[in-house]
């Protein structure tokens, strides 16, 4: 019994494609989408909150998920995968913790989730993580910091990211609208605004916010709600802006 | 042997550990914090082989957090109380961790509790207790003067008290350090003012 291995189901294509990661990543494709934002001196994960049963408890149902202290997580994909990743990483902050007698870096842990996605693209008789995660928090100096993991076991650090459903959408207004170093206030700004181009309403979306040294917050509906008025604003005055822009464009006659 | 000694008072907990590190007749250290805060609401006070009090503390400190970080909110005292014996009593029938413990703490279920914890696993809910051979001298003056619901200077007090009689009667010459732990959380309790 013993010397039979479990069969590899994650195997190479002819044309080089691992397509069990593949499929993977389009489950993850298929989640509710988060973002995920760095400012200078705090960082800002929104998702989106699939809109609960009636009969369900929707408390119960967290997408955003602290890891550590000073580390918080968000996931896009399958949510029983993530409870098992999360529950590893929970256990190695400890342990870290433990042994060195020092809180585990932001990008340490995140080396440590991808390692374990990696893992299971190469084991017998399992098949990857179905989740691609936002990791955030602080390190030891202060230094914010935004990490992203993926089902074949890639992480990278970023200054702003999107994963999940549209997250292709939103990457590219990120990318458009983000600026460095920006304030608590434009990073929850940039955050809502970014998932609000992807959800139905603001009343779908949680978000959390880490500052240095506080412990991960989570906005009540109500301060949600005031951001989104703001966004709401914002975007009707840069529409009229345009507006009047491509009024004046307009050739006049003389 | 250390000094460990918890005494309830009404919705806190007020525990005293001398600050003595030492090998032999070598005093290293007099300003050893021997009371762990394990979360905001729980204290560890240990005594015993050193290596296993740091090396047992941590290991329980880190899983304590680690039940926090999964579920949202700490172990009730009981819970915790439970777990740690557990963890003792798992050991001694193989290599026994040489610590005895004093937990105290404060939670929304039993209020202020207090419990009492020796290396091979026993464990004693109580008003009061203390470890080592300050018991001798103490136990009688607590059992004298303790009463259900005293205040937190009235604990204070007996501290006083209980430091005096070791100072008085004990051949170890050592300072003190005392907490407290109660719904708002630990404090240190200054011990240089006489109360």
């Amino acid at each position: 019994m013993s010397s039979r291995y479990d069969r590899a189901i994650t195997v190479f294509s002819p044309d080089g494609h691992l397509f069990q990661v593949e499929y993977a990543l389009e489950a993850v494709r298929k989640g509710a989408t988060a973002v995920g934002v760095r400012g200078k001196d705090s960082i800002v994960l929104a998702v989106e909150k699939k809109a609960a049963a009636k009969l369900q408890d929707a408390r119960t149902v967290r997408k955003i998920v602290k890891i550590d202290h000073h580390i918080t997580l968000a996931f896009a994909g399958l949510t029983a995968d993530a409870r098992v990743l999360v529950n590893k990483a929970r256990i190695e902050c400890q342990s870290y913790r433990l042994t060195v007698e020092d809180a585990v870096s932001v990008e340490y842990i995140s080396r440590f989730i991808a390692g374990i996605q990696q893992k299971y693209t190469q084991s017998g008789g399992v098949r990857p993580f179905g989740i691609s995660t936002l990791i955030v928090g602080f390190d030891n100096d202060g230094t914010p910091r935004l990490y992203q993991t993926d089902p074949s076991g890639i992480y990278s650090e970023w200054k702003a990211n999107a994963i999940g459903r549209s997250s292709k959408t939103v990457h590219e207004f990120l990318e458009k609208k983000y600026t460095a170093d920006g304030t608590e206030d434009d990073t929850l700004r940039l955050s809502i605004r970014a998932l609000l181009e992807v959800v139905e309403s603001g009343k779908n979306i949680e978000v959390a916010v880490m500052k240095r040294g506080e412990p991960m917050r989570l906005l009540e509906e109500s301060q949600i709600e005031e951001f989104v008025q703001q966004i709401e604003k914002e975007k009707k005055e840069e529409e009229e802006r345009a507006k009047t822009q491509r009024d004046s464009d307009l050739p006049t006659r003389s | 042997m250390e000094t460990i000694l918890a005494i309830k008072l009404k919705d806190v907990v007020i525990t005293l550990s001398d600050t003595n590190a030492g090998r032999s007749i070598v005093k290293m250290k007099d300003d050893e914090d021997k009371i762990l805060v394990l979360d905001q609401h729980k204290l560890l006070l240990t005594s015993g082989e050193a290596g296993d009090r740091i090396q047992f503390c941590e290991y329980i400190s880190k899983n304590v957090s680690l039940y926090e970080l999964r579920n949202g909110y700490e172990l009730t005292m009981n819970a915790a109380a439970n777990y740690i014996r557990n963890e003792l009593a798992t050991a001694v029938r193989q290599s026994p961790y040489q610590v005895n413990l004093i937990l105290a703490g404060h939670d929304s279920h039993d209020g202020a509790s207090l419990y009492f914890m020796d290396y091979l696993g026993s464990m004693q809910k109580m008003s009061f207790t203390c470890h080592g051979y300050a018991g001798y001298f103490l136990l009688s003056l607590l059992d004298k003067h303790w009463r259900e619901g005293m205040s937190i200077d009235e604990g204070v007090q007996l501290l006083h008290m209980c430091i005096q009689e070791l100072k008085t009667r004990f051949i170890v010459n050592t300072n003190y350090i005392a907490k407290s732990v109660g719904a708002e959380g630990v404090r240190v309790v200054p011990l240089n003012s006489a109360a």
